[in-house]
């Protein structure tokens, strides 16, 4: 019983949750960001600006390298997916044998 | 939560710096400590920075059309101890300033304390507090997360507020910061805030189910609460 209050509450949370965003999203975004912009810039980065402390871009800044940054993406990615597989057992242990 | 490069600059961010690097160095003294008494578990320490900088980088969609973060340390805090979580904290926010222009080197410091420091340990501290209460694995973890982070959050804001309180053209006292800046974080974090509360009582418990052994190990649930409690 417990258990199934416990599921109920969370599934309307969560159902709540996307309709209000679905609801609400476009109406009230901010108009001088882009859609979905991020609360680092649309709020942090913004009152730093008026405060005269503005935001400087990174050192490494990987929006202007262009297709070269998707390259390391998914080579760092391949070779993170390599390794996690190869070490799985080491971080969840082996599965108990089924049955006799 | 991320502060970027250039919003705390000087003596300040030098002093950010030094007590994030003792924060790090601290952490990493228990990952020694841990890695002597379990090595077969020095893995965990893989997956647990992957999940903070996951996690911590993901941007979520909610209310107001912007996006935030989740945490993600209450969880690594709660799994492997919080010292070791800021720890791993620290790595995290160093790939993610070099690589994915989130937060900088700068302002590394200052995210180290927000996002480490007080997300580990207060998402822990939640944690332990309600399980001491008698809470099931789902409840404690819920208020782990969901405590661990609003106050990476208010830690957040409380850091950027003073930084700005005390910028070249400061256009309010820091209080009044403090003000502007929680009520523009709140639409679109207290959502996120609540989605993270559920994500760590959920993973906590399905962890706890398929291999309740390590929580065992890891002394993070006693073995004599596993049949009432899970």
């Amino acid at each position: 019983m417990r258990r199934t209050c416990a599921r109920s509450v969370a599934v309307s949370t969560v159902a709540l949750l996307v309709v209000a965003f679905w609801g609400l999203a476009p109406s009230s975004a901010q108009e001088d960001e882009p859609p979905f912009a991020g609360l680092d810039s649309a709020i942090n980065e913004s009152l730093a600006e008026e405060a005269g402390v503005p935001a400087r871009d990174p050192y490494i800044n990987t929006e202007a390298m262009g297709e070269l940054w998707n390259l390391i993406l998914l080579v760092a990615g391949g070779v993170c997916g390599f390794i996690i597989g190869r070490y799985w057992d080491r971080m969840f242990g082996r599965s108990k044998p089924q049955g006799g | 939560m991320h502060i970027a490069e250039g919003i705390i600059v000087g003596l300040p961010a030098i002093l950010y710096t030094l007590v994030g690097l003792t924060l790090v160095g601290w952490g990493a003294s228990h990952m020694n400590a841990f890695a002597e008494a379990l090595p077969d578990k020095k893995p965990l320490f893989g997956m647990g920075a992957a999940i903070i900088f996951f996690i911590s980088l993901v941007p979520i969609p909610a209310f107001t059309g912007t996006t935030s973060h989740p945490c993600g340390t209450p969880l690594v805090a709660i799994l492997l101890g919080p010292w070791i979580a800021i720890a791993l904290t620290g790595v995290s926010l160093l790939l993610q300033a070099a690589f994915f222009a989130h937060g900088g080197f700068g302002t590394w410091g200052a995210n180290v304390i927000a996002l480490g420091f007080f997300g580990c340990l207060l998402g822990w501290g939640s944690f332990h507090v309600a399980r001491r209460l008698g809470a099931p694995i789902f409840v404690a973890g819920c208020a782990g997360g969901l405590i661990g982070d609003v106050a990476v959050y208010v830690a957040s804001g409380a850091i950027l507020g003073n930084a700005l309180a005390h910028a070249p053209n400061a256009q309010y006292s820091f209080g009044t910061y403090l003000g502007v800046i929680f009520a523009a974080y709140a639409p679109t974090q207290v959502p996120i805030a609540l989605a993270e509360m559920l994500v760590t009582g959920f993973a906590l418990r399905h962890a706890f189910r398929q291999r309740p052994e390590v929580f065992f190990e890891l002394k993070i649930w006693d073995e004599h609460a596993t049949d009432l409690r899970a």
